[in-house]
């Protein structure tokens, strides 16, 4: 562990993971857990996984640059609602299709093929990220999705198959039969199973040092967070890094001294070669002089959503398509992140 | 973590505590299995010896990957195993209770966290699986070495029939176990006897408690709704000798990871398994649905045990403001 602390740890952000390792990452259905039921219910077979597999996907690629281009401007009600208009225009005609082609796979699925018209995953995509982000990112997080949400799929059908039926694409391949495994039951225990793979790969990436992501920093042994969070501090030790982060973050800078110089011990005066803090510098005059739209410009559905979680999220996108400050305010904003997510995981722990 | 759990399970906790109770439910199955041998012969044991070294092996190897610690000495897996073995036909192949040994230990208890963490019961979600997944096996129950029976129908395939066999008549053999069924789980008169000794152990009393009141429900609803043509009274008892409804009541619901901490919250989690077991015989699909009410009744208590202390912190916030309006 010693000889890890000494490593140079990499710290991946966000922005320079591949958009496609969203796909393994934040996984729909085995880490964020949405679009389960027709996985759960459904997806007893290679053919239906299939059938499930291309209709989310397709319907996440149509919803999300859709909602990226017009339908954020809508209320969220009213986007919800065609989200689902979208799907059933997908299903309806799909339906029609297998019905007239006599496929069994229309049978096998019964109540649950129209119902994939209202699969959750294309809502909670499209309110958690389209929403908030420009329209190439919204096809990029839309592909990695349904990459991540079709592999599930897929595997989940096979798994189903081999084991309940013991056949492969309505092939018998063994004589095998495990009634369970058809029931929803034995979907989720193969869920849970797949989810409990990937968490294990993903921890043993991160403890041979391939830091795959922000949130990554979640799976990392106690000792290593420290590492990591003595290098996130260092960004911050540059007081004007720190002011240009806090004014790109709509967060005015704080006229007293940060919290770092606030534990020091009161001395009757300060040290001459510290350097005094700046003038404050409204956040609107520093997002003007950068040509980004304001935190006021903002519409009322995501003013309302920058005093949430997202605040950061639309602070940094500026409503617009415009680039970060700079590559140091970027990473140092994504570090900042960073170093929220580690208090708050210590902060749990400590419970 | 540890203030917050009652002293009951802080004492469990103590591994050497574990062990004894384990030792100790091993022990009270012990008379089952030599009364299942005496019907069934020697297959008897193997199963049960098999099913318990498959649990412990199971146990063994996911406690050191999964949870990161040994496991396996408090003796509870042996439990499960014997457990799940005592539910199954004297024929069964011995894959069919490694099977259910297995699931129980590596689905229901394992991944979340061991013998006191577990939110159902691993040897009732264990024979729930088989039975789901091989009823056929699950319920081709041989009849016995020693008594030639009438009829090779179980028990409880003939209550869930409407039919009554007139050998069932004599009551006696239905106590004794001398019935087709599972292999150890036949005998209400030695289970009843487990339980009379439950009652007399100290640190089982409360625990007992529970199964008397599954029991008594369940008696309560077959004596109101019988299903054969009989008197109400040999309904009782024949609904209470078939399948594994009492070995349900008397090892399995006093699981102390799902057993209430309350005696008259268990008395009450006791009453809704019982019920919950007889609405399952009368509407399900399977002959025996002991199991499957055990773990609806683990679903459903943490919810019920929430919702009364929801209503409770509710009272007295009410009486707070209250009393601060009368001081006002």
């Amino acid at each position: 562990m010693a000889a890890k602390k000494e490593k140079e740890m990499p710290l991946i952000t966000a922005k320079e993971r591949h958009w496609l390792s969203d796909a393994l990452i934040a996984n729909p259905v085995l880490v964020q857990a949405i679009g389960l039921a027709p996985v759960v219910a459904v997806a007893t077979s290679l053919r239906a996984a299939l059938v499930i597999a291309v209709v989310a996907g397709v319907h996440l690629l149509l919803c999300e640059p859709l909602t990226s281009l017009l339908l954020r401007r809508l209320p969220a009600w009213l986007r919800v609602a065609c989200y689902y208009v979208l799907g059933l225009a997908l299903v309806v005609p799909l339906q029609y299709v297998l019905r007239r082609m006599d496929d069994p796979i229309v049978a096998a699925m019964d109540i649950f093929l129209p119902l994939l018209a209202i699969n959750s995953l294309a809502a909670v995509r499209c309110e958690r990220f389209a929403v908030l982000h420009n329209t190439p990112a919204c096809l990029k997080d839309a592909a990695a999705t349904a990459v991540g949400y079709g592999t599930v799929t897929v595997l989940v059908g096979v798994i189903r198959e081999f084991l309940g039926h013991g056949s492969f694409l309505g092939r018998q391949v063994i004589t095998f039969d495990v009634r369970g495994i058809w029931m929803p039951f034995g979907g989720f225990l193969v869920v849970g199973v797949l989810a409990a793979g990937l968490k294990l790969l993903l921890r043993t990436l991160s403890e041979h040092g391939i830091v795959v992501g922000a949130h990554k920093a979640m799976e990392l042994a106690p000792e290593d967070r420290e590492v990591r969070r003595e290098k996130t501090r260092k960004l911050f030790e540059d007081a004007e890094t720190r002011r240009q982060v806090l004014s790109a973050a709509g967060v005015l800078p704080p006229e007293n001294p940060p919290e770092e110089a606030k534990t020091e011990p009161q001395a009757a005066e300060p040290p001459p070669e510290e350097p005094a803090h700046p003038k404050p510098i409204p956040a609107e005059a520093v997002a003007e002089a950068e040509g980004k739209k304001t935190a006021a410009a903002l519409p009322p559905e995501l003013r309302e959503l920058e005093e949430t979680e997202f605040g950061g999220l639309v602070a940094e996108a500026g409503y617009a398509d415009a680039e970060p400050v700079s590559e140091g305010v970027a990473a140092a904003m994504e570090a900042l992140e960073e170093l929220e997510a580690l208090d708050e995981l210590e902060q749990e722990e400590s419970k | 973590m540890e203030e917050a759990l009652p002293r009951w399970k802080k004492l469990l906790r103590d591994n050497r505590e574990a062990r004894r109770w384990n030792l100790v439910s091993l022990e009270l199955t012990l008379p089952l299995l030599v009364v299942g041998y005496y019907y069934y012969g020697a297959a008897v044991p193997r199963l049960a010896v098999i099913a318990a070294l498959a649990a412990m092996i199971c146990e063994a190897v996911a406690g050191r990957l999964v949870l990161r610690r040994r496991t396996v000495d408090d003796w509870n897996a042996a439990v499960v195993g014997v457990w799940v073995a005592c539910m199954l036909p004297a024929g069964s192949p011995p894959w069919l209770a490694v099977v259910g040994a297995a699931f129980a230990i590596l689905v229901v208890k394992i991944p979340f966290g061991g013998t006191l963490s577990a939110p159902f019961i691993p040897a009732a979600a264990g024979f729930a699986f088989l039975t789901v997944c091989f009823p056929a096996r699950v319920f081709a129950y041989v009849p016995s070495v020693l008594v030639d029976p009438v009829d090779y129908r179980s028990l409880a395939s003939l209550l869930r029939g409407g039919q009554f066999v007139p050998h069932v008549r004599n009551i006696s053999y239905v106590l004794l176990g001398q019935t087709v069924g599972p292999m150890g789980t036949g005998s209400l008169i030695v289970i009843a006897a487990v339980l009379l000794i439950s009652f007399l152990l100290k640190g089982r009393r409360t625990a007992a408690l529970a199964s008397l009141s599954f029991l008594a429900a369940a008696a309560l609803l077959a004596f109101a709704f019988p299903r054969i043509a009989g008197s109400r009274l040999d309904s009782v008892w024949m609904e209470l000798c078939s399948g594994s409804l009492a070995f349900a009541a008397v090892f399995l619901l006093p699981d102390p990871a799902t057993l209430p901490r309350r005696w008259f919250t268990r008395a009450g989690y006791g009453a809704m398994a019982g019920v919950l077991a007889m609405l399952l015989r009368y509407l399900g699909s399977y002959e025996e649905s002991a199991c499957f009410a055990l773990l609806l009744a683990n679903a459903a208590m943490p919810l019920l045990i929430r919702a009364k202390n929801e209503i409770a912190h509710l009272k007295v916030a009410l009486a707070q403001k209250k009393q601060r309006e009368g001081v006002a």
